[in-house]
């Protein structure tokens, strides 16, 4: 397995993971041009690096390139991630299955704002645990802290959340 | 434990990062208390209106495009072509490495990228872009199973695995090697799984054969007469997951 990691091509190394990469991009930056830049950047870099990937987790890899990235962009930009959001945020969204029935459009849209209104540290750890899925120890990595914090930054994002979220009624 | 310990770990609990021996003291003591109860309950109904309000964005396909063109080894394409000129004994070794390599035949692996796996490849995106991904619609699978009767001259097995993390989201019919097959699909969080089933009397029971092919992971077996793959854009760690449980008896 070993073998066969460290011969994987750039392509099955990062492909796998790009829609991962876009969708932290995405909710960092809240837009979708600036997604796209950053994953562009983050995929020349990758490119750059890659021949010193010695094979392992390829996802928490490529969305450590990702999240730099992302930082590095708020710094040119020094007060964009604090600007207030697009209208039509959610707009480019692929549709729903069958699964996202059970909430309505007025009820999402107030899951994304609420989500999109936290700060950039609690926003990120939020990302990747709920909506890829990713374990502690991953999101320690990517994120450069240690597993504690990651616990506390999920906490306290969560409660800010929970009181944003407060009367919105429980998706069945 | 007590009430503060428990909501100390309640969110390392509901991301399933306590020890075994915390579960244990956590579950004996969500029993007797209805306040740690009600929190660990506010807490599972935020994460559900996340996973179901917040889908999650997909990568724009010029981004996708730009990977495929990107050479499969960037190292050795940056390497200048070989020169006489800088002929040397360290050349000399690695041209002796390139004959014997020449001459050694590569390790022969029929799943490489093999005839079969391109046209899952194909059904799989096929299934995708025509959005039809799904002739019935349902989580029940006692309602996709009857579905394919009449369709198809077998009968797969369907199971759903909700609890699990891969709920069962419906079925097809599809066209893989020149035969009808059944596809079921499931999701895991936002990723997309087509399991395409047939019959392959020919064949004998076969150990999983992985591959990964233009960033799908695959995974093929044969078991009791029916030939199964599995494919996603899923990583290959929880696709292994997913296998596994397919192939429970």
């Amino acid at each position: 397995m070993t073998f066969f990691k460290a011969n994987a091509s750039f392509e099955d190394t990062v492909m796998p993971h790009l829609d991962a990469a876009y969708n932290l991009a995405r909710w960092m930056t809240r837009n979708p041009d600036d997604a796209h830049d950053v994953v562009q950047e983050s995929l020349v870099r990758a490119l750059k690096y890659f021949s010193g990937f010695r094979g392992g987790d390829g996802r928490s890899w490529f969305l450590t390139i990702v999240r730099n990235s992302c930082y590095t962009f708020f710094q040119r930009r020094s007060h964009k991630a604090e600007e207030p959001l697009e209208t039509d945020l959610m707009a480019e969204q692929h549709q729903h299955g069958p699964e996202g029935a059970a909430i309505n459009q007025a009820q999402r849209e107030k899951i994304q704002q609420a989500l999109a209104d936290l700060p950039a540290e609690y926003r990120e750890v939020t990302v990747l645990r709920e909506l890829e899925d990713l374990s502690y120890k991953e999101i320690s990595a990517i994120v450069g802290v240690p597993m504690g914090t990651v616990m506390s930054r999920l906490a306290r994002a969560r409660q800010r959340l929970q009181l944003t979220l407060a009367e919105l009624r429980n998706p069945q | 434990m007590t009430c503060s310990e428990t909501q100390d770990w309640l969110h390392a609990y509901v991301d399933n990062e306590t020890t075994l021996e915390q579960n244990l003291g956590m579950e004996r003591h969500l029993e007797s208390c209805s306040a740690c109860r009600e929190r660990l309950q506010e807490l599972q109904s935020l994460r559900l209106k996340l996973q179901t309000g917040a889908t999650p964005f997909h990568a724009p396909e010029d981004l996708k495009e730009w990977v495929r063109q990107q050479s499969p080894n960037p190292a050795k394409a940056a390497r200048p072509a070989f020169s006489w000129g800088q002929w040397s004994p360290a050349g000399g070794l690695a041209l002796a490495g390139l004959l014997v390599g020449l001459i050694m035949p590569a390790p022969i692996n029929p799943f490489r990228t093999g005839m079969m796996e391109n046209e899952v490849i194909a059904a799989h995106v096929r299934a995708l872009q025509a959005n039809h991904l799904m002739d019935v619609v349902s989580s029940n699978q006692h309602t996709v199973k009857p579905w394919f009767n009449g369709k198809i001259d077998f009968a797969p097995t369907v199971r759903d695995f909700a609890d699990e993390g891969f709920p069962l989201v419906g079925g097809r019919l599809d066209y893989v090697d020149r035969h009808p097959v059944a596809a079921l699909v499931y999701r895991r969080q936002q990723h997309v799984i087509n399991v395409f089933i047939w019959p392959e009397t020919k064949k004998l029971a076969s150990a999983f054969r992985e591959s990964t092919v233009r960033g799908y992971h695959l995974i093929h077996w044969n078991r009791d007469g029916m030939t199964t793959w599995a494919i996603s854009d899923l990583n290959a760690h929880e696709l292994n997951d997913f296998m596994r449980l397919m192939s429970r008896g």
